[in-house]
Parts: structure tokens; C-alpha cells; sequence
């Protein structure tokens, strides 16, 4: 035989990794399989959120355009006047008076939206993304303009309500019936995505139809942002000054800030869930690699023999594992696309649900995420192989490593790597412990504590082996002594497999745990916030009068079957923080709320009307505390009211306000309410009392939602389910990495023993009884695996929970211990091992044991 | 979808301009089928089409003219404006032309607009207001432009004390008549001027009935305050100058004026050192000939008045200058009137109003043609 030379050497390794990879297909599928999911987890959610973060943008532009300011008032809104001395007195070009409301037309409801088109056109608003094509327009638009009661509406919409151009209608408002007329009908582009059931009106007819002449919503500003920022800055103190008190003026990019960086929360979770599952991928990849190269450490030994150089070795496993990376990335970010498609759905409907309606919800492909996740593919594939790689090339010429005595070195090292691992758990668990962390910190620092936790595994293995073995010598039969004690003589070997395992099943039982606990917080929460059976809902502020009357909640009173009837109010209104949501209800404070904790005699003085409480994500995410004040926008101007109490709230990203009955009828003067909730005399039939209440408001003004309150909280439950899907999308994702990982592992780790089944067999042993062996040794490491993964996962699950979540939402959440979740986490992790074991079991039957015998 | 409308309004708004138009001219759109306007940008010929006349008041029978009562709006007609130029020139000679312009249009008849319900947006009427100034020295144009809907009171005008407003731009009497202030900001410049009457109103045509087309009613109520002494700011990047001169009011109201053969007009409005004034418009048919029914009116030192046929003066295009867009302007004209042989020029070339609706109206000199001497100065607006 001739030496290699370099070329030589170089073909020779290349065909033999590519004979070992095609012998070993399961294997290399394997790992190609545990790349591509990772890199489609990271891709997918990578483009789910780059698309949902576009939709929030162009969202929020669409709203707005170029708006930079908004004057706003109170619920009441804007007076008029104000606009008229605006351009008249300040000479202020680009300002737009705008005005909203519900009405009801042939039992749609929809929404009136008055503008006055001459103001929008000095407005010069854009319209990101939608076509710059014709309106096509029938009928007199110009009719529309300064009339009394004329609408223009969409073609589809005016199809569906059987409108044309010239019809006259009926619509139903709170300020009663009027007869508009269809002045004109118009066709959008037919590639225009537009959702929603829009009236358009002049502000004269939308006044007049929703009854609030001398009022507006809101006035809209362009300031000129080429000016001098200076100039600006100077008119914009002015303006202020210039304002009546109980009028504000807010600048609308603050406000998208705001919005975009609470749900930049969302979106920075979804992404650690995927990095995390990129985290079991290198696990696995570090495993199969270790595999491949323990597999043919004697085939490169007689390479090295053969004066086939260590850095040749080390290249080839890097280039080998470079090619599968590449291939699975490649894989990964095809499925990744996907993927990203299926869940921009979810994301965007999570957004949806938590922080704003957005309007357009395209997919949108960015070819840089695509990029990323090719690297991060390749970059992981070969960092994970780099420690195998390095060892390959180690392997000495001819002389095979005894592996045993490599075992048993590790041995020594296991208190020590324990000790790190407390050290990284505690480093991790002080990281935590500020209540105002930033976001990024409490990832890293569960990061620690996973990593700290598998540095502790070795340790856990070793000992539960060593216990059972000491324990249960006495009955249990020779072969499971023997697979025992095989598993702890391979600690390295075993140990690993056990925290690849354990991290993959710990990460679906804690985020399993978060979301069960979560859903039970919001069920509690629902109960105890929603009182009675039926709820009574008008979509409006009752301080331009609209609302529920008092007269009208009496009759509701007197009718049969109704046992109690409460009043609510539930608006958004001006804060200093912003738009924020407020509360009234006529209930003692403390069976209004789930009270997370009060100033001394907050409940006496809430209920005394002295001040307000505030939801837990206001106070956390404003850093309000008990003894502060809020300012809020009263019908008198900012107005500030003491805070008296915290509560539990989950049904807004930006927080909401409580206040008692008699300060919200001192500041908004009015005893008109949003919503009645009825309680029902026991026994008496739900169906009935609809169909009564609805008889009741049947020929009253008005657009009223009737709902039954067991209807609104599955409604709740369902949103609450729709806003995690994304989360158990994940979840199951993850569970996938896992299990690809487990098999991959515990092949590694039994292909290995090969030599050591074919001594037992020489011996004596059957078959049967060798694959026995390695199936009972697989179940006990499955089932040490499930075990640790309990406390890894609840650990976790506690971080998600206190930390993570309150950093990201301000949401404190109960702890609910789901056991299903615990239960399936164990049963994943012991069906993994065995099905694991079940290709080794079976083949370590038919080993050849000549043949494996030769080696020694 | 609320979106969406919200932001095509700048769609809407287009379209709205078109309609302003398609419903006051009927120029070829019937009301259906509204597409993007192609068109080129509309011209003000457009705007006074001679389409829907029904519902409205017409000029058809000499006025009487009652004033200070005529400086205030005529209800019932379709258009009204308030038309302002003037020279104007600092202690140290630095000359400065500018016009102002308040035009009302009404969106439909009062008969058809029904505000019964008292609602304070209800609004019959679309404003649109130009402004400019010609900082003759720099040879630079300054132009601007707003429209508002005349509720609620965002733009009006009223007879005691007079005063015409579009949002923060107004005119008005300080006592019952003249003098009277003008006020108007725009993004590069501002005017704040002081306008006394030096002579009578001129009744322009018969007695104030000034026929555009032969058809009765394709006319207008037409009269002019031809010397306005002026003094007051001109405000331009941020310096102000004191100035004074002389400016030209131009009223006029009615519901069609321009026949469908007529296309544009060349109008002169000339102040001549020696107290005089001449005015003189030129309409054009869809060839570029002059149409029969141009007419003008000379007025002397003591406001005696002198009306001018098409066949009493010659003018000579001598000079073209062209748009950006390709139109061609005249910039330099002979007028022969009397025994008077004038050069007509203007201080600049580019004084376009490059506007929703374009057309050139700029300072000019006047100039002797057989001793090249400057002998006064003046505006001239062509729309082509």
C-alpha cells in the first residue's frame, strides 16, 4: 500500500463520508431533519413577525397618514367652533375635522365616517400599499357634499343593502331613525383588500344622522415636518396655549410608539421560543456528529495511519456537516416560508386581539430573514460539530481508543460541572430577580438557568442510577442490573441524551404550564368580571348621549325573570398616558374586581368615591404605583384622580382605569351607561328573556348587542385561544425537535455499546435478551429524563410567568399546575426512548458477533 | 375600508376638483362614470362654462349698482370674485407685483340645498382663494392657493362692514367704506396692505353688464376700482418692506359667462403715470382668434369713461414665452389705442400661477413705443 498523498488522502476521506452518510441515511436524515426544523421555526416566526410588525406600520399609517397631530377632547369630543377658529384665526392649513358612529341599516351595522373632503384634500394623507387607481363613481358625488342626509358607500356594500345611487334608506342611530339618501356609489380597485362596513358621509350629513351637531371626534393635524423643527416647536406651544383646557393636543407618533413598542414584547417572546428550539436543534446536531464520528473513529484512525493529516480530519467533519447544513437550511428555510405563511395569520390575529385592529394583514416575504435563517443554519451546523470534529481529528493512528476508560474520566469531571451548573442557575436567578427587568435580560437569564440545569444533569444520572442500582439490586434481574450499570458507565454518553431530552420535553411542559395557567387565570378573572347572565352593549360614549338610560334599564328591571340589573361603563378615553380604557360599574369595589392590592382603606375610599384603581398593566407598564395619581381627560380638562388600588385585567395591551359611580357622574355629567348586565331569576329560561328584552328594544332608537354572558366568555376564551395559538404552534414544534433529538441521541449512545452487546452475546445472551437490555436501558433513561424535565419545566414555567410575561405585558398571572401537561411530558419523553432504542435494540439482535468481536 | 377612503382622499379630492367643475361647466362629463382625470390641468376658461344655469340668478338687464352695498356678495349667482392686483415699490425702489383673489362658487341652486336641519357645516358654497406676489428685482413668482368649503363659516362674505374671508386671508372695510385692509399668509410670503378708492367704481360694459357671448345672460356684473392707492407690507423670507402703489379691484358675479366656443382671454388692467386707466379684455375662440365680444373701458384723470370695441384697439403678440407644460404665453404686446402706440411688457417672464387651475397673470410695464419711456404699469392675465 502506498501513502496517500494529500490529494489522495482528500479523495479517500471524501468517499468515505460520503459511503458512511448514505450507510447511515436514518442517521443523516435525522440531522438534516432536526436543522430544517429548527431553521423553519426561527424563518417562520421570523416572517411571521417582520410581516405583523409591516401590518401594524402600514396599519397605523393607513390610520393616520402623515396626521403628526390630533386635537382630542374629552368623550365628547371636539367643538366645532374650535376647527372654525383653527383655519380662520391661526391659519392653520392641514387640519381635518374627523367623526365616527355606529348606525344600523337593515340590521347591518355599520360605521358612519364623516369627513370633509375639502379638509382631506389640503390634507395631502397617503395611503401606503393600495393602488393609485380610478374610483369609479356613480350617481352625484358632489350631492354628498354639504347636504343634509346624504351618504356615499362602497359598490359591494351598497349590493349587499340593497342601495343604488338615488335610493333613499333608513338608518337607526341613537339620536333615532332618519332617511338618508345614496348619493353616490363608488368601485375601489378590485385587488384592493379592504375590510369593514363604511358609510361615508359629509361631517354636515354625519352630524346630523348620529345626532352630535357642534361636535367632532377629533381634529387632525399635518404639521409640515420639512419646517423648522424649531418653527414648529414654537407653533406647536402656541397652539397649546391657544387650546381651551378641556381640549388636548397629542402627537400621533408618540402614540404609534407606544402602541409598537408593547407589542414589540409579543414579537421578541416569539422569537426566543424559536431561538430556543434552535437551541435543541444544536444539541442534536452536536449528538449525531458525535455519532458519526464515534462510528468511524476507526476508519479515520487507519486515514491518520495513512498520514492523512488532523486538520484534514477536522476540515472533513466540518465540510461534511457545512454540506448538511447547507442542505437542511436550504430545507428549513423552504418550510420556513411556509410555515411563515400559516402563522402571519396567527401573529397578526394575536396583535389583533391584544394591541390594534389592524387593516391590512398581507404576508410579506423579506428575503433578508430568509438570508439569516440560511446562515444561522449553517453557522449552527458547524459550530455544533466543531467539538466532534476536533475529537475526529484526535483520534490517534491505528490504536483505537478505549472508550471505557474515556467513561470513566468523565467521571471526575461530573461535581465539577454540577458546581458550574449551580453557578449558572445562580447567576441566572439573580438576573431575575429585578421586578423591572428589561425583557432581553429575562431571556438570557432562563437561557442560564436551562444551560446551569443541564451542567447538573450528569450529576441527577449518575446519582439515580447509582440509587436505583443500590435500591433495587436485590430484585431487579441481572440484565436490568446490567443496564444499569451500562448507562452509568457511559455517563458522557448518557448524560447527554438525558439533557437533550430533558430540555426539549421541559420546554413544552413550562410553556405548556404558562399557557394553562394563564387560560385558568383568564377564566377566574372572567367570572369574577362578568357578573349575571345577560349583557346589554351599546357601542358609544354616553357623554355625547348615547348610552343606556336609566328609564331604560328600569324596564329592564320589571320585566319577568329578571332578577337584578347592573350598569357599567366601558369607553376609551384621553389620558396622560394616552388613549386609555375606563371602567364604571355600580358594584362594591370588591365584587367589581380581582384586587391584586390597595392603599389602607383603599376599597372604604374607592367606594367613597376619592379615586381610582388602575390595571396591573398600567401600573407596570406606566411604573405607577399606589399613592400616585393619573391624569385623565374630563369633561373639565385633565383632571387628576389619587390611585387607590391595582387590579388583575386582561383584556388590554395598554391598561385601564376603574372609577366609582359618583366621580365619573361629577366629571362626565351624565348618568347614561355602555353596557347592563341582568342576572336571571334561577330557573328561569335564557331563550325567554332575550326574545323579551329584545321585544323590548325593538322599536327603540339606538344600536344595541345582546349577549349572553356564558356566550361573551366562550367569545373571551376563544379570543384568549386564538391570541396563544401561535404559542401551542410552537409548542408542538418544539416537541418534533425534541423527539428527533431523543431518537438521534439514544442511537448514538447504543450504536457506541455495539462491542460491549457483542461480549454479552459472546457470553451467552440471546437476542432476545441483548435487545431487552437496551430497550429496558433506554426506558429507565427516558424516564429519568421525563423526571428531571418536571422541575426544569416548572422552573421555567415560574420564569415565564413572573418574569417573562410581566416584563412583557405586565400580566400576573395564578400559577395552575395543568397535570396533563406534566403527565404528557413524561409519557413524550419515555415513548422518545424507546422508540429511540427500538433500531439499536433490534439491531444489536442480528450483530454479527465475530465480527464485532474482531475490534477488540 | 374607512382606511381606505381616508386615504384616498387625496384621490377624492382630485375627483372632487373635477366634479367642482364637471357640475358648474358640464364640460363633457355627465355625472356617471367618473374615471381619473386624465386631463391636463383644468384651465380657469373651464370654470366659467355656461352648462347648468337653471335655479340660478343671470346677468341679463343692466345692473343699478348701489355701493358700498354691491362690495358685498350677490346670493343667487353661480360665481362671485373679489379680484386684487397691484405694483407696488419700497422707499429705496425695490418693485413688487402681487393679486390676491376670493373666489366663490355655489355648489347648487339655493332652491336644491336643503340645510333645514340647522346643521352649521351645511354649505352651499366652495371658496378657493389665489394669491401671489412678483418680486420683480429677483425676477421671482411666489404663488399660493387654498379652498375651503364656505361652513362653517370657514370662508364668507358680508356687505356691513364689508368683508370677504377664506380662512385666516381676508379683506375688509375699517369703517363703512374704503379704506380697506387685506390680509393674507401664505407658506413664502405674506401681504398686509391698506387700500384707500382714489376714484369711483367703473361700471365695466352697460352700465355694468358686461356680455361675454352673445346668447342674453352669457354675461356678467362687472365693475372696477381702477386706482386703489396701497400701502402696507410685503413679507417675503421672512423680511418685511413698506411699501406703496397703486392696485386694481376687479368685481364680478354670474352664472354663465363663456360661450363653448370660447377657450381664453388676454386681460390688461394699465395705470398710466398720467392718471388714467385703461382696461381691456380679449377673448379668445378655440382657434386663438379674438372673439367679437371683447370689450374694454378707458377711464380719465376725472373718471369720465370711454368704452372700448375690439375695433377701437389693435394688438400685436410680440414676444412668446413658454410654460414648463408647453403653453405659450405673450409676454411683450403693441397696443394701439387712440393715438396712443404702446409697448406692453412684462417685469418678468415666468409669473405663472402654477396652480389647480393654471394661467399667467404678472406685473407689466407700459411703455411709450415712439419714446421708449416707461409712461406706467399694470397686470395682465391670460388663460389659454
Amino acid at each position: 500500500m502506498t501513502l496517500p498523498g494529500k490529494s489522495t488522502g482528500w479523495s479517500l476521506l471524501r468517499r468515505s463520508a460520503w459511503r458512511y452518510a448514505l450507510q447511515h441515511r436514518w442517521q443523516t436524515v435525522l440531522n438534516i431533519l432536526g436543522i430544517l426544523i429548527g431553521v423553519m421555526m426561527v424563518v417562520a416566526v421570523d416572517l411571521a413577525n417582520t410581516s405583523a410588525r409591516q401590518a401594524f406600520d402600514a396599519s397605523i399609517e393607513i390610520l393616520n397618514g402623515n396626521i403628526t397631530h390630533q386635537i382630542v377632547g374629552g368623550s365628547d369630543g371636539v367643538p366645532e367652533v374650535v376647527f372654525t377658529r383653527l383655519k380662520t384665526e391661526l391659519g392653520i392649513r392641514r387640519a381635518a375635522p374627523s367623526l365616527s358612529g355606529q348606525v344600523r341599516v337593515n340590521s347591518s351595522e355599520l360605521t358612519l365616517v364623516g369627513m370633509d373632503v375639502i379638509s382631506e384634500g389640503s390634507m395631502q394623507r397617503q395611503r401606503p400599499g393600495l393602488p393609485d387607481g380610478a374610483l369609479s363613481v356613480t350617481g352625484d358625488f358632489l350631492a354628498a357634499l354639504g347636504n343634509q342626509n346624504t351618504v356615499i358607500l362602497e359598490q359591494k356594500l351598497a349590493a349587499r343593502l340593497g342601495l343604488q345611487a338615488g335610493d333613499d334608506f333608513t338608518l337607526f342611530t341613537f339620536s333615532g331613525s332618519h332617511v338618508a339618501k345614496v348619493a353616490a356609489v363608488f368601485a375601489v380597485p378590485e385587488a384592493t383588500d379592504i375590510t369593514g362596513d363604511i358609510l361615508l358621509a359629509d361631517i354636515a350629513s354625519a352630524q346630523n344622522i348620529l345626532g352630535r351637531s357642534g361636535r367632532l371626534d377629533s381634529i387632525d393635524l399635518a404639521f409640515n415636518e420639512a419646517n423648522d423643527a424649531a418653527l414648529n416647536d414654537d407653533m406647536l406651544r402656541q397652539l397649546r396655549n391657544w387650546l381651551p383646557a378641556n381640549l388636548l393636543l397629542v402627537e400621533s407618533q408618540a402614540r404609534n410608539d407606544n402602541l409598537r413598542q408593547m407589542s414589540e414584547a409579543f414579537h421578541i417572546n416569539l422569537l426566543a421560543m424559536s431561538l430556543l428550539s434552535l437551541l435543541v436543534a444544536a444539541l442534536l446536531i452536536y449528538n449525531t456528529v458525535t455519532l458519526s464520528v464515534i462510528q468511524r473513529r476507526e476508519t479515520l484512525g487507519i486515514f491518520r495511519a495513512q498520514g492523512v493529516t488532523q486538520q484534514q480530519v477536522f476540515t472533513l467533519v466540518l465540510l461534511e456537516n457545512g454540506v448538511i447544513g447547507l442542505i437542511a437550511s436550504v430545507l428549513g428555510v423552504t418550510a420556513g416560508y411556509f410555515l411563515g405563511r400559516f402563522l402571519v395569520t396567527m401573529v397578526t390575529g394575536t396583535v389583533d386581539s391584544l394591541y390594534f385592529n389592524l387593516a391590512i394583514t398581507d404576508f410579506i416575504l423579506d428575503p433578508l430573514v430568509l438570508v439569516k435563517g440560511l446562515l444561522l443554519g449553517i453557522l449552527l451546523s458547524l459550530c455544533s460539530s466543531a467539538l466532534p470534529a476536533w475529537y475526529a481529528a484526535r483520534c490517534k493512528p491505528v490504536t483505537l481508543q478505549h472508550h471505557a476508560a474515556q467513561g470513566s474520566d468523565w467521571k471526575r469531571f461530573i461535581p465539577r460541572l454540577a458546581l458550574g451548573g449551580l453557578a449558572l442557575m445562580g447567576l441566572g436567578g439573580w438576573l431575575l430577580l429585578p421586578e423591572y427587568g428589561s425583557l432581553v435580560t429575562g431571556f438570557f437569564a432562563l437561557t442560564l438557568v436551562v444551560a446551569g440545569f443541564c451542567l447538573l444533569v450528569p450529576l441527577c444520572v449518575y446519582g439515580l442510577l447509582s440509587a436505583s442500582l443500590m435500591v433495587g439490586s436485590s430484585w431487579l434481574k441481572l440484565s436490568g442490573v446490567m443496564a444499569l450499570r451500562s448507562a452509568r458507565s457511559a455517563i458522557n454518553r448518557t448524560s447527554l441524551a438525558v439533557a437533550a431530552l430533558c430540555v426539549a420535553v421541559s420546554v413544552t411542559v413550562g410553556v405548556g404550564v404558562m399557557v394553562g395557567s394563564f387560560r385558568g387565570t383568564v377564566i377566574l378573572w372572567l367570572e369574577q368580571s362578568l357578573p349575571g347572565d345577560i349583557q346589554l352593549i351599546v357601542q358609544s360614549a354616553p357623554v355625547i348621549g348615547e348610552g343606556i338610560s336609566m328609564d331604560l334599564r328600569r324596564e329592564l328591571a320589571d320585566l319577568n325573570g329578571i332578577n337584578g340589573v347592573h350598569h357599567f361603563v366601558l369607553e376609551e378615553i384621553e389620558s396622560e398616558f394616552g388613549l386609555i380604557r375606563l371602567g364604571m360599574n355600580g358594584l362594591p369595589a370588591q365584587e367589581k374586581f380581582l384586587i391584586k392590592n390597595t392603599t389602607d382603606n383603599g376599597l372604604e375610599d374607592f367606594d367613597a368615591g376619592q379615586g381610582v384603581f388602575i390595571s396591573e398593566p398600567m401600573a407596570y407598564l406606566q411604573e405607577l404605583e399606589l399613592g400616585d395619581s393619573i391624569e385623565l381627560l374630563t369633561r373639565s380638562g385633565m383632571t387628576d384622580f389619587p390611585i387607590l388600588g391595582i387590579f388583575y385585567d386582561y383584556t388590554s395591551g395598554f391598561g385601564m382605569v376603574h372609577m366609582p359611580e359618583s366621580l365619573y357622574s361629577r366629571h362626565w355629567e351624565t348618568d347614561l351607561v355602555t353596557r347592563v348586565t341582568l342576572e336571571l331569576v334561577g330557573g328561569s329560561d335564557e331563550a325567554t328573556v332575550l326574545a323579551e328584552i329584545e321585544a323590548l328594544l325593538a322599536d327603540r332608537a339606538g344600536s344595541y348587542t345582546l349577549v349572553s354572558n356564558r356566550q361573551l366568555r366562550q367569545l373571551t376564551l376563544q379570543i384568549f385561544d386564538r391570541t396563544f395559538a401561535i404559542t401551542n404552534v410552537l409548542r408542538l414544534l418544539a416537541i418534533l425537535v425534541a423527539f428527533v433529538g431523543v431518537v438521534s441521541t439514544l442511537m448514538a449512545l447504543q450504536l457506541e455499546k455495539g462491542r460491549e452487546f457483542a461480549i454479552l452475546r459472546a457470553t451467552g445472551m440471546t437476542p432476545a435478551q441483548t435487545s431487552g437490555l437496551i430497550l429496558k436501558q433506554t426506558t429507565v433513561l427516558g424516564i429519568i429524563a421525563g423526571l428531571l424535565a418536571l422541575p426544569l419545566g416548572l422552573l421555567m414555567s415560574d420564569i415565564l410567568i413572573d418574569v417573562i410575561n410581566r416584563r412583557s405585558f405586565g400580566w400576573t398571572m395564578q400559577h395552575f399546575l395543568p397535570e396533563r401537561v406534566l403527565l404528557e411530558g413524561v409519557l413524550l419523553a419515555v415513548v422518545a426512548a424507546v422508540l429511540a432504542g427500538l433500531y439499536p435494540a433490534w439491531r444489536a439482535g442480528r450483530i454479527k458477533t465475530a465480527l464485532a468481536l474482531r475490534e477488540e | 375600508m374607512i382606511t381606505y377612503i381616508l386615504l384616498n382622499s387625496s384621490h377624492l379630492w382630485r375627483n372632487i376638483l373635477g366634479l367642482f367643475l364637471c357640475a358648474i361647466t358640464l364640460c363633457a362629463c355627465d355625472n356617471t362614470g367618473l374615471q381619473e382625470s386624465q386631463n391636463p390641468r383644468p384651465s380657469p376658461a373651464d370654470y366659467l362654462g355656461s352648462e347648468i344655469v337653471d335655479g340660478y340668478l343671470r346677468a341679463v338687464e343692466p345692473p343699478n349698482f348701489s355701493f358700498p352695498e354691491d362690495h358685498g356678495p350677490h346670493p343667487g349667482y353661480r360665481n362671485e370674485w373679489w379680484y386684487l392686483t397691484g405694483n407696488l415699490e419700497t422707499e429705496t425702489g425695490r418693485r413688487f407685483g402681487y393679486q390676491v383673489t376670493f373666489f366663490k362658487n355655489a355648489l347648487r341652486p339655493e332652491s336644491d340645498n336643503d340645510c333645514s336641519g340647522g346643521n352649521a357645516w351645511c354649505t352651499n358654497h366652495l371658496w378657493m382663494g389665489h394669491a401671489a406676489v412678483s418680486d420683480i428685482d429677483s425676477a421671482t413668482h411666489y404663488a399660493a392657493e387654498i379652498f375651503t368649503r364656505q361652513e362653517p363659516d370657514l370662508a364668507g362674505a358680508v356687505t356691513t362692514p364689508f368683508r370677504v374671508w377664506i380662512q385666516d386671508w381676508q379683506m375688509f372695510a375699517l369703517g363703512n367704506e374704503f379704506p380697506w385692509e387685506l390680509e393674507v399668509f401664505a407658506d413664502d410670503f405674506a401681504l398686509t396692505l391698506q387700500l384707500s378708492a382714489f376714484k369711483q367704481p367703473v361700471l365695466q360694459g352697460d352700465r355694468g353688464l358686461s356680455q361675454k357671448s352673445p346668447e342674453p345672460g352669457n354675461a356678467s356684473y362687472y365693475y372696477s376700482m381702477t386706482r386703489l392707492p396701497t400701502q402696507g407690507q410685503v413679507h417675503l423670507q421672512g423680511e418685511s418692506y413698506d411699501v406703496a402703489g397703486q392696485s386694481w379691484l376687479d368685481r364680478e358675479w354670474s352664472t354663465s359667462a363663456l360661450a363653448s366656443d370660447q377657450s381664453g382671454w388676454d386681460w390688461f388692467s394699465l395705470q398710466l403715470t398720467d392718471g388714467t386707466e385703461l382696461m381691456y379684455y380679449q377673448l379668445r375662440d378655440g382657434l386663438g382668434s379674438t372673439h367679437s365680444n371683447s370689450s374694454g373701458n378707458f377711464t380719465s384723470l376725472m373718471g369720465l369713461q370711454v368704452i372700448i370695441s375690439p375695433e377701437d384697439i389693435q394688438l400685436e403678440e410680440q414676444v412668446h414665452w413658454l410654460a414648463s407644460d408647453g403653453t405659450s404665453y405673450t409676454t411683450q404686446w403693441r397696443m394701439e389705442y387712440a393715438d396712443n402706440d404702446w409697448i406692453i411688457q412684462a417685469a418678468f417672464d415666468d409669473q405663472l400661477m402654477d396652480v389647480t387651475f393654471q394661467y399667467w397673470e404678472g406685473a407689466v410695464d407700459i411703455i411709450d413705443g415712439v419714446s421708449g419711456e416707461k409712461i406706467g404699469q399694470g397686470y395682465l392675465e391670460m388663460v389659454r
